[in-house]
């Protein structure tokens, strides 16, 4: 049996994190199966080389230019609700 | 002809006995008339009366962009995506959209919220994914290629699964403006197609620079190099027999037009996979976050934005994709970021160097594009683990930014076997490929 790398509160912290209502047999299951992967993907530790920085590969950044996009009611007509031109967006409430 | 070429296919795709399409475009029978037109006049562009269809996480323009997920069930492509209009331009007729694994997240064809994707060769078996639908329509013959995108073997897997050509670029070949990412750093567009000629005319049109997807480069300056030697991973030879007499056979004919293939032990092999899905699972999880139910999704109500978002994203989206979301939720949250995703970017650098080193002796590497042939529909699913490992042998060229090639071999079953080289000799790899099917 692999060791257990999370927990199942754990499952549930990172379900919040990810914005996923989550129901107690997914939780569990979801628990089972990230420890045996995770298990599995430990080898990566084996491979060393834990300090080397990794810069990713280099950007070819250029200036943004503004355009006028042509369709936009194709991508109002998109939106869950509308006002208009505008996407209604439920109120943010503060915890 | 071509006018009924269209119609023809319109109606296999209709009847979609294997589950390979998600929309069909009927207009495409107007664009078949008026094609149908040029090539008279002898006016008709390079692709004129290739019968297309698209992998349904590339956008067209008016058309349904599902990603094969509720979450995008009602979501309409504002624009075409740059491989679109280009291959608009040079008449090619794109029918219809095809099925896919859910956001691309799946070997097998099976995590689509439409429902599995049915192997031609045999509908029992899995048509390998995630660009399911396009290997599937390409193998029953419905069409003659189809566009589909590659993050760690999606085009490879079901070319191979489905006994086709597949090809996946070098990062950077192909523009992917338009395409629903799933890991940026990996995902490649790419053509399916039952002959290789078709595969190399797809790709001469759909690749080159493209101002919108700042990865992309004009590669095709470097021409076919002459190669000489052939890496075979020795880790290769443990696939399923049948898989690896597939394989022996690809030696033999390399050998024959004088190309020497060397078995070579390749130890990073081992790690591919964990370097692979850590990559994937950040990106994925980033990536994913725009899909709120809000900025997309037309699917309910929304009173409380935080609480309704986890509710909507918790219906709308399935197993596979929730399992991705949260495992790069985890492995990069700061307490865990140095133990996984960190340590999988620096081990994909090392992986990186390791092959550049190969690539300074051998042209390009032999090996199976699957470890496997294709399994039973659902035989997998339960266990997520199995099916990420069936990809160990297609990852690593999208780990290396390297353009990659499932040949087709039939026997009774298909077998497929990948010729994988260096970034930027896309045809150095293709005219390889050639030689395997020569003779």
């Amino acid at each position: 049996m692999e060791k257990q790398v999370i927990n199942k509160d754990e499952v549930k912290h990172i379900a919040e994190l990810s914005r996923l209502e989550l129901s107690e047999e997914e939780l569990t299951r979801f628990k089972e199966q990230f420890n045996q992967i995770l298990s599995y993907f430990a080898e990566i530790r084996a491979m060393g080389g834990s300090d080397e920085r990794w810069d990713g590969e280099s950007n070819a950044v250029r200036e943004d230019e503004v355009e006028d996009f042509q369709d936009k009611e194709l991508i109002i007509q998109n939106f869950a609700e509308r006002k208009a031109r505008f996407l209604k967006a439920p109120k943010a409430k503060l915890k | 002809m071509l006018v009924k070429k269209v119609e023809q296919a319109l109606r296999l795709a209709e009847k979609d006995e294997f589950n390979a399409f998600i929309e069909l475009y009927p207009e495409a029978v107007e664009k078949a008339e008026e094609v149908e037109k040029k090539i008279e006049q002898g006016e008709g562009g390079k692709l004129a009366g290739l019968v297309i269809s698209v992998k349904n996480n590339i956008a067209v323009k008016g058309k349904k962009l599902t990603c094969a997920s509720k979450m995008l069930e009602h979501y309409t492509a504002p624009y075409d995506a740059t491989v679109i209009a280009k291959l608009r331009k040079e008449d090619a007729i794109i029918i219809g959209s095809n099925n896919m694994d859910e956001f691309a997240c799946g070997s097998d064809g099976t995590t689509s919220a439409f429902g599995p994707t049915k192997n031609p060769i045999n509908p029992s078996l899995v048509p390998g994914g995630s660009s399911s639908g396009c290997a599937a329509a390409v193998s029953a013959g419905i069409v003659d290629c189809a566009i589909g995108s590659d993050t760690g073997g999606s085009i490879r897997c079901p070319s191979a699964f489905c006994g086709v050509w597949g090809f996946k670029p070098s990062y950077g070949a192909v523009s992917r403006y338009g395409l629903g990412d799933m890991a940026m750093s990996l995902d490649q567009i790419g053509p399916i197609a039952r002959s290789l000629e078709v595969v190399e005319n797809v790709f001469s049109v759909i690749a080159g620079e493209d101002e919108k997807d700042q990865c992309t480069h004009n590669f095709r300056i470097e021409e076919k190099k002459e190669v000489k030697r052939v890496a075979v991973p020795k880790e290769a030879l443990k696939a399923e027999d049948e898989v690896v007499k597939g394989l022996e056979l690809a030696r033999e004919r390399l050998e024959l037009e004088g190309i020497a293939t060397e078995e070579v032990e390749i130890k990073e092999m081992r790690y591919l996979i964990p370097i692979y899905y850590l990559t994937v699972f950040a990106e994925f999880a980033s990536a994913m976050q725009r899909y709120d139910g809000l900025r997309y999704g037309k699917v309910g109500e929304m009173e409380d934005y935080a609480l309704d978002s986890a509710k909507i994203r918790a219906k709308c989206l399935g197993q596979e994709v929730k399992r991705r979301i949260m495992l790069g939720t985890f492995i990069t949250s700061k307490e865990q970021k140095n133990a996984w995703f960190r340590r999988a970017q620096v081990a994909r650098k090392a992986l990186k160097k390791r092959f550049d080193a190969l690539f300074q002796t051998y042209d390009a590497l032999l090996l199976p594009t699957m470890p496997t042939l294709p399994w039973k529909i659902g035989e997998k699913s339960q266990d997520p683990l199995s099916m990420y490992l069936s990809d160990v042998f297609t990852v690593l060229a999208n780990l290396i930014f390297a353009p990659a090639v499932n040949i087709p071999i039939m026997g009774k079953k298909p077998i497929g076997i990948q010729i994988i080289g260096q970034r930027g000799h896309d045809l150095t790899v293709l005219s390889l490929a050639r030689k395997v099917v020569e003779k």
